[in-house]
């Protein structure tokens, strides 16, 4: 059996220590904010609140919660997520499981095209351009018909469509199955592990995106969340969104502030993911395993 | 400077909307009054059973509204149903749901058969509107700042109509309805001598000659005032009483509240963290030399290197900020609460920390106090842009009915349709009496309760581009001009015009390009101003200006720069009043 050696204990020590403070260093910011957004805003303003609020409240949330547009912004986003979760998994995975089959014609000239788009995009202009000719700009779709399809997604789903057993398909295709029947009743079912994985990650980039929403949307009705976010944390005191959105004797008074008003704004449209992630996490790292052993 | 501009815009718009304009014995003479010359008329005939009001003379509750309705839609409607909308390139204006859903607005759209939906970038302003002209993404109407270099590239590169051409077309009397000033602001004499634009907040020749409304900055030394009252309320009107100002404070003061105190305090990105002392040197936000006519970017002016080696000198002497030059505005907010002295900046900046200060210790808020000069002379700081307003619209070539959109603009700076938009429905949200207009008492109680659900609701003065004041306001001092102490950053505020009408050249022309690169090579000053010895911070300023001298094209924006100056002197003269 092997001995641990004091070095080895000592480089445990050192390496363990290291670790922890590591995390610390990045799980402190966010502490921060909650501390922050929890405080009196006056207290906030006079610095020190770093471990505990002061003097809790929840005044500031009390008055993000107050503006419809979060609300409106919360719907958007969450359905997009959804739906922009549950098309981009067919979508994907459709593509996938025809380029998994070598018998698919071109299937190398498609693959290289796929693989281009990895290296290079079409650019901000170019890419404007395509969406307002499709009509797509000022429209929810925006969110939900370019996210559909994914060249990381796709090789991960195929690589997975690789490995399953080939008399799987064989035998549904003797008992009478066409293509969309073998797919949708024996190699959908058979593929969750990689289904949740795709779900998972196209799931946060979409709660995540505001890109999409600053350059093609100028609809406030079609603003997801995180994009009040950035207007919020990009306002000054002085005027524009902070102004727009809250009411202004809340401020005169101060019993807000721009600023605790960030962090509450924070909180909210992070919040939901922060506190569903560490559940799902385990289906990313089993995602990126998938196709990767062979044995 | 961005920053500086939206600032002025705020104020401008506060200012006006809360009325605080002129008393009521000093009104303006028939003949240079705009109604006369902006607006056909705005009384009705007192024919058959219809009752004659006049929104000039005098309005109460008892103001004819559908009668006024009815009377202006005959005057003003389009005769169908237009949709416009209408693109703001900054970030604070509020009113984005279309006109139909605001008080005030609703009676514009219900008046012109107009209703305009605003938008807003989601980011960087600049970035948007270049990325609406790299795909030619055009709304109806474009407003920008006033003198953003945006304009030209929308007029060079046939994305906007010029105004002449739709008024010859569409609304040829609106052509002698133009007052002189927002036709000289809005022709680009450079391009074709047509007028492109037509300009928001641009205060009328008898607000200025007549009224002489006194102009108001926005920058000041604001200090504490407890501090500044136990120190003996010393004066700072040289750099050396600054200084010593600053040595007596850190003496008393090592500390406050346990924390190593603050002599000045500030932030903004480079030299804007230290630009009201550099106002105090003469260095304004461009150099013009007076004997030679020549202008040319801040840097060249001689007073630079004293500025450098004062603010150096404070640096070195910790009576500076040390961390000024990185510091955000929270940080600078919980120093402004807690440890700092002076801010000269915006006097507006020190408002969030004035609640903390007072609700500590009772008058102990940050007051503006009569500001350094370096130059031995009367000084003043750069104020708002009176001549030239606060904002610049156009007509896109996109837009859906040109026709509609001119005659909206008619209505806009016209004496009713100015009023409509940005003070609301007469007899409700404004009245008149003796020809002066106030916000009726109810309505005064909203705005002074919340402005912004007001304005939210209203739709109040959020088009400012369409303003152009038609009559005396009644003064009001509101919360905000008492506590901030306005009046004391009153006397040292002239107007920009010259100084700031396009003198920033298109930022894709040689002369932009040369620009762009002399505001990089100004990272230095902070490195001058944090050298560890003069020596040292003479030498990076030296090298800096050496080096600006010698970009690619910086004769052709020293050109630049010249040409527009000398042409703002001849177009606006010199605007102080």
């Amino acid at each position: 059996m092997f001995k641990r050696s004091t070095g080895d204990k000592i480089f445990d020590t050192f390496l363990y220590t290291f670790l922890i403070l590591l995390s610390l260093a990045f799980l402190y910011p966010f502490w921060k904010v909650l501390v922050m957004a929890f405080n009196e805003a006056n207290d906030t303003s006079l610095g020190g609140a770093l471990l505990w609020p002061r003097k809790f409240t929840l005044q500031n949330f009390k008055v993000v919660l107050q503006n419809h547009q979060i609300y409106s912004s919360y719907l958007i986003t969450i359905s997009r997520t959804v739906l922009g979760t549950a098309t981009t998994v067919i979508a994907t995975a459709l593509f996938a499981y025809g380029l998994s089959k070598k018998k698919l014609m071109f299937r190398n000239f498609y693959l290289t095209l796929c693989f281009i788009t990895l290296f290079f995009s079409g650019g901000l202009i170019p890419s404007v351009i395509n969406m307002r000719d499709l009509g797509l700009a000022n429209n929810f779709l925006v969110y939900i018909v370019p996210a559909m399809y994914g060249v990381m997604a796709m090789i991960i789903m195929k690589s997975f469509f690789n490995s399953l057993p080939a008399s799987l398909e064989e035998s549904a295709m003797i008992d009478g199955a066409n293509d969309f029947v073998i797919f949708f009743k024996i190699v959908f079912p058979s593929s969750m592990p990689v289904i949740a994985t795709i779900a998972l990650m196209s799931a946060v980039g979409q709660w995540n995106a505001w890109i999409d929403a600053y350059i093609f949307i100028s609809k406030e009705s079609l603003m997801p969340v995180q994009l009040l976010l950035q207007r919020v944390i990009q306002s000054s005191n002085a005027a524009s969104e902070i102004v727009k959105i809250v009411p202004n004797d809340e401020i005169l008074s101060r019993r807000v502030t721009p600023y605790s008003l960030q962090l509450a704004t924070l909180v909210v449209a992070i919040g939901p993911i922060i506190l569903i992630y560490p559940f799902f996490q385990r289906f990313f790292v089993k995602g990126f395993l998938i196709g990767a052993v062979k044995e | 400077m961005k920053q500086k501009k939206s600032l002025m815009m705020i104020m401008a718009g506060m200012m006006v909307l809360l009325s605080a304009c002129q008393d009521k014995g000093n009104q303006p003479s028939a003949s240079s009054s705009p109604s006369a010359t902006v607006q056909p008329s705005s009384s009705a005939s007192a024919t058959g059973n219809k009752v004659s009001w006049d929104i000039t003379k005098n309005v109460d509750e008892n103001f004819p509204f559908e009668q006024y309705v009815q009377d202006e839609k005959a005057k003003w409607n389009v005769g169908r149903k237009v949709d416009f909308t209408w693109y703001f390139n900054y970030n604070n204006h509020v009113a984005t749901k279309p006109w139909t859903e605001y008080e005030a607005l609703k009676t514009a759209a219900e008046i012109t058969g107009i209703n305009v939906t605003g938008t807003i970038p989601n980011g960087d302003p600049n970035e948007k509107i270049h990325l609406m002209m790299a795909t030619n993404d055009m709304p109806d109407l474009i407003t920008l700042g006033f003198g953003d270099p945006a304009g030209e590239e929308l007029i060079t590169g046939g994305y906007v109509y010029s105004l002449d051409e739709l008024i010859d077309k569409y609304a040829p009397e609106f052509k002698n309805e133009i007052p002189q000033i927002l036709r000289d602001i809005g022709t680009y004499e450079d391009i074709d001598n047509q007028m492109w634009s037509i300009s928001g907040v641009t205060n009328p020749d008898w607000l200025l000659k007549e009224h002489k409304d006194p102009i108001v900055g926005n920058f000041s030394y604001s200090v504490r005032k407890d501090i500044w009252t136990e120190l003996g309320q010393p004066s700072i009107a040289t750099p050396d009483d600054l200084y010593n100002t600053l040595k007596l404070f850190k003496e008393k003061y090592p500390t406050i509240d346990g924390k190593t105190s603050i002599g000045i305090s500030g932030w903004n990105k480079g030299d804007g963290a230290v630009q009201t002392i550099g106002y105090s040197f003469g260095i304004n936000d461009n150099y013009c030399d007076d004997a030679t006519g020549v202008c040319s970017v801040k840097y060249m002016n001689p007073k630079y290197p004293e500025f450098i080696a004062f603010m150096n000198k404070l640096f070195r002497e910790k009576l500076l900020d040390p961390e000024i030059f990185i510091k955000d505005e929270q940080q600078v907010n919980e120093d402004l609460a807690t440890s700092a002295f002076m801010l000269p900046y915006v006097y507006h900046a020190a408002g969030p920390a004035n609640a903390i200060l007072d609700s500590k210790k009772a008058d102990s808020h940050f007051i503006a106090i009569p500001p350094m000069s370096a130059t031995g002379k009367a000084f003043s700081f750069p104020g708002q842009s009176r001549m030239g307003g606060a904002t610049q619209t156009f007509i896109t070539k996109k837009n859906k009915d040109p026709e509609a959109a001119i005659k909206l603009l008619r209505y806009g700076f016209s004496t009713t349709g100015t009023m409509q938009i940005s003070q609301g429905n007469p007899g409700k949200h404004y009245q008149v009496k003796d020809g002066v207009y106030f916000r009726p008492q109810a309505e005064a109680e909203q705005v002074e309760k919340d402005v912004t659900a007001y304005l939210n609701k209203t739709g109040i003065w959020d088009y400012y581009s369409l303003w152009y004041q038609p009559m005396p306001g009644q003064r009001s001092d509101s919360a905000d001009n008492v506590a901030y102490d306005i009046p004391n950053s009153v006397p040292y505020a002239h107007d920009s015009t010259n100084e700031s009408y396009r003198m920033t050249p298109s930022g894709t022309s040689d002369e932009g390009i040369a620009l762009t690169t002399v505001g990089k090579l100004a990272d230095n000053v902070v490195k001058a101003i944090t050298a560890s010895t003069p020596e040292k911070s003479a030498q990076i300023v030296e090298k800096m200006i050496a080096d600006m001298r010698n970009v690619k094209n910086y004769s052709k924006l020293e050109a630049y720069m010249t040409d527009r100056h000398k042409k703002n002197v001849e177009r606006f003269g010199d605007p102080v009043y």
